[in-house]
This record gives structure tokens, C-alpha cells and sequence, in this order.
């Protein structure tokens, strides 16, 4: 073999043996492991108002049918998501107890002189079950707006409307930051 | 440890377990709000 001829050789042996060294490089980086995701979605309920206090600037002592808050209704958004095993989500109004007028003790606007619709149909998802329109509010207790049971996911965007309905009450001006409106799910 | 005493410590522990699920798998949210009413005769009023 001429001189030539040998680095040829070499040349074509050294290529070869780096790309078998390559080959098996590549084998070796090439690597796989397995991997999953667990999710747990659990229940979610939250609500938020659009805005903090109903108002009627000017109502009479004595009103034949109820009379909606000057700035009703409010909008009611936020989450509601109930287990699919026997779940169920609600949304219920809180009252105080009655409210008393802030120029003279004595006046008295019962909390029963309210009531409240609950409507729409703007929920992304599961549409709730609303209560009765005109559902009255009762004294340091609650009453329904909206509910879902098992399996639900909604989220929200419905009316809140408050109503208020006097019956020869002393005029004066009654004020309370005691309501809540509340939402749960199981 | 007596059986019947573990035993005990084992069913509350489980009870306390069971609360512990539920109580995580229920969720609550609260806004308040409030309400202004002047009740009046005359034909206009600010709040």
C-alpha cells in the first residue's frame, strides 16, 4: 500500500469509528421516562356584587306594590362548581334584624318590607334554579336567590334586584350595612 | 397501648380525618351590602 493510499485508508477508518462513537452517543442520551398528572377539581363558590348598598332616595310611607331600589338591579358574578356525588351549591341573602330610623328610635323599617328577584340568564354553564320572584327577606335570617345541585359548574353573571314595599311606615331615614349575600357549595 | 384503646385513637382519628375531607370540599364566599331608605313625602331627596 503506497504512502497515499494508507491515509486514505486511515482517513476512512477514522470517519467511520467517529461515526460509530456518534451513533452510539446518540443511543446513549436518548432517554424516556413515563410521567402522568393528577388533577383534583374541587368545589368552588364565590360571588361578588357590583355594588356595596341598595338606595331609595325618595319613598313614600305608604306604597301599593313594591318599589325597586333606585340603583336596582345589582349584578351578582363570580363561580359556583358542586361535587358530581350529592353536591349542591346555593346563594342566599342575609338580613339583619330591623332597621331602626337614625332621626327617631321608635321608627321601625321591618326587614320583611323587602323582598328580592333573583334572574337572568347570562351564567356560563349550568343555569341555576332561581327562587320565587319577590321572595320576601326575613329578620337576622336568610332566604334563597339561587341554587344547583350535583354536578354543577356555573359561572356567574345574573340580577340581583332588591324590592322594598312600605305600609304606612314614619318617614325617616333608615340605614344598615347588616346584609350579606352568601354563596356555598358542597 | 391497650386494643381497645387503640382502637379509640384510631376511630377519632378517622372521624377527625372525615372532617378534615369535608370541610375542604366545601367552599363559602360573603359580600355584604347595605341599604339606604329615606322615606319621606316630599317628592325628591339625597342621599
Amino acid at each position: 500500500m503506497k504512502p497515499l493510499q494508507r491515509a486514505a485508508f486511515h482517513a476512512l477508518l477514522a470517519a467511520a469509528f467517529g461515526t460509530f462513537i456518534a451513533e452510539d452517543n446518540a443511543a446513549a442520551a436518548t432517554n424516556a421516562k413515563g410521567f402522568g398528572v393528577s388533577v383534583n377539581v374541587t368545589t368552588a363558590a364565590t360571588v361578588i356584587l357590583s355594588g356595596t348598598r341598595f338606595t331609595w332616595n325618595a319613598i313614600r310611607p305608604s306604597t301599593t306594590s313594591y318599589v325597586k331600589a333606585d340603583n336596582s338591579p345589582m349584578t351578582i358574578t363570580g363561580l359556583i362548581r358542586t361535587s358530581r356525588a350529592g353536591g349542591a351549591g346555593n346563594i342566599v341573602v342575609m338580613s339583619p334584624g330591623n332597621i331602626t330610623g337614625t332621626n327617631k328610635v321608635n321608627d321601625q323599617l321591618g326587614i320583611s318590607n323587602f323582598a328580592l328577584t333573583c334572574s337572568g340568564s347570562l351564567n356560563t354553564g349550568t343555569q341555576p334554579s332561581y327562587a320565587a320572584a319577590y321572595t320576601k327577606l326575613k329578620p337576622n335570617a336568610s332566604v334563597p336567590c339561587a341554587s344547583w345541585g350535583a354536578g354543577s359548574t356555573s359561572k356567574l353573571n345574573f340580577n340581583f334586584a332588591l324590592y322594598l314595599q312600605t305600609q304606612n311606615n314614619p318617614t325617616d331615614v333608615y340605614k344598615s350595612n347588616g346584609f350579606s349575600i352568601i354563596a356555598t357549595a358542597t | 397501648m391497650k386494643p381497645l384503646q387503640r382502637a379509640a385513637v384510631l376511630a377519632a382519628t378517622a372521624a377527625a380525618a372525615l372532617a378534615f375531607f369535608a370541610h375542604t370540599h366545601a367552599a363559602a364566599s360573603t359580600r355584604a351590602f347595605g341599604v339606604y331608605v329615606n322615606v319621606t313625602t316630599s317628592a325628591t331627596a339625597a342621599p
